[in-house]
């Protein structure tokens, strides 16, 4: 990758990193976490832009979800804290707000086959991401209490 | 016995109010049962959990009410540390109740402007990421901060969330209405699902989804039907402003 390629990304990298922040304060990660969190929402906010355009939604963020829970397990290893510290503010990314919306809104106006396909949508990227989660729980084992 | 019931009882309530899945709050109680000697049973559901603490031929059971809940991740820390220390009998119960009173009531550590703002900032940051203009991720920064406060101070308390979800939706698609008559660039839907976004219970489905993948039958099936009444709320909102907009223009 040339230096163009990776400055032209620059501005998708700003936007993830104080998305990324946004959310981390949002949700009340403690201060002490907040590195890893940003950290967590940084990759989960860019992963789905890097992976292949040609895989199915559901796929791409069922991946994205692996990659972003696996790296909250082992920050919640690494600092004993909860794993969810790290995980709600990471995968709040991935969810499928636009699509539910749009479905409902789809829906509400009689476009039923929208409202049809945006919701299968949404279902694909809901399920994606529990599966994604479960995966990375048997890959990187969360911690025994929280 | 009685103390050590009223004190899970009393952390379970704390670990739903503030995020924590119901199927993990019913292995927790049981670990902690196991470690100080008591044959604990729970079922936890998003609105309520009931225990049960055995020892001999003494069966004690006790239910706590949750009637609020949200994402509330240092609180959450602070009891996971708790109750490592109990867990591991570092602390005394009586102790460990103090410290659990001391964890509910602790500040929150980020002030009400950085909150605010940062809530604010994830309208902007959102119409960015949907290819918006830049004309509109300006537009969606004071949205983002007027629905936080009606999210956070003005629509708070049990029986007002769904009122507050309703109204906010119906503010936000009224603002990108007005904005579309002195900016013609601006796309409303595109602003309205910026500024609502942020409402929208995809976590909650999300969470669902996973209690549900976890055989939480009630908690997943509980948590999908708050989901589906708050997108209806905030659908309603928007639409019902759209309606009168569309049918003006």
């Amino acid at each position: 990758m040339g230096l163009d390629a990776v400055l032209a990304q620059l501005p998708n990298m700003g936007v993830a990193l104080v998305g990324a922040i946004c959310f981390a304060i949002v949700f009340r990660t403690p201060i002490r976490y907040l590195p890893h969190t940003v950290c967590v929402g940084f990759v989960s906010c860019l992963a789905p832009r890097y992976l292949p355009a040609a895989w199915h939604v559901g796929f791409s963020t069922f991946v994205a979800a692996l990659i972003t829970a696996s790296l909250a397990h082992a920050f919640a290893r690494f600092t004993s804290a909860p794993a969810q510290c790290f995980l709600i503010p990471g995968v709040i990314f991935l969810v499928p707000g636009t699509s539910i919306y749009r479905a409902f809104s789809a829906a509400l106006q009689s476009q039923m086959e929208q409202a049809v396909i945006l919701s299968l949508q949404a279902v694909s990227i809901t399920c994606g991401i529990s599966f994604g989660i479960l995966l990375a729980n048997w890959l990187v084992p969360s911690r025994k209490t929280l | 016995m009685r103390v050590f019931l009223a004190l899970l009882r009393e952390t379970s309530r704390h670990l739903i109010e503030c995020g924590c899945s119901s199927n993990r709050v019913e292995q927790l109680m049981m670990r902690l049962g196991d470690s100080w000697g008591f044959e604990v049973e729970a079922l936890a559901i998003p609105t309520g959990v009931w225990i049960s603490v055995r020892r001999g031929g003494e069966n004690l059971v006790e239910l706590t009410r949750v009637r609020d809940w949200k994402v509330d991740l240092d609180r959450l820390a602070r009891l996971n540390e708790l109750i490592e220390h109990f867990h591991g009998h570092r602390i005394s119960m009586e102790e460990a109740q103090q410290r659990l009173e001391a964890a509910a009531s602790a500040e929150p550590p980020y002030d009400k402007i950085a909150t605010l703002l940062a809530g604010a900032g994830t309208s902007p940051i959102l119409i960015y990421t949907y290819g918006g203009p830049a004309i509109e991720a300006m537009l969606a920064l004071p949205l983002g901060i007027v629905v936080q406060i009606l999210q956070k101070y003005v629509f708070v308390g049990e029986n007002r969330r769904y009122l507050g979800d309703f109204l906010s939706a119906a503010f936000v698609a009224a603002y990108a209405c007005v904005a579309k008559q002195i900016f013609p660039e601006v796309d409303v839907p595109r602003l309205a699902v910026g500024g609502i976004v942020v409402l929208v219970p995809g976590l909650v489905m999300v969470n669902a989804v996973h209690e549900v993948a976890q055989k939480n039958l009630v908690s997943g099936a509980a948590k999908l039907l708050e989901a589906m009444v708050i997108t209806a709320s905030l659908g309603m909102g928007v639409l019902f402003v759209l309606g009168v907009f569309y049918k003006w223009a």
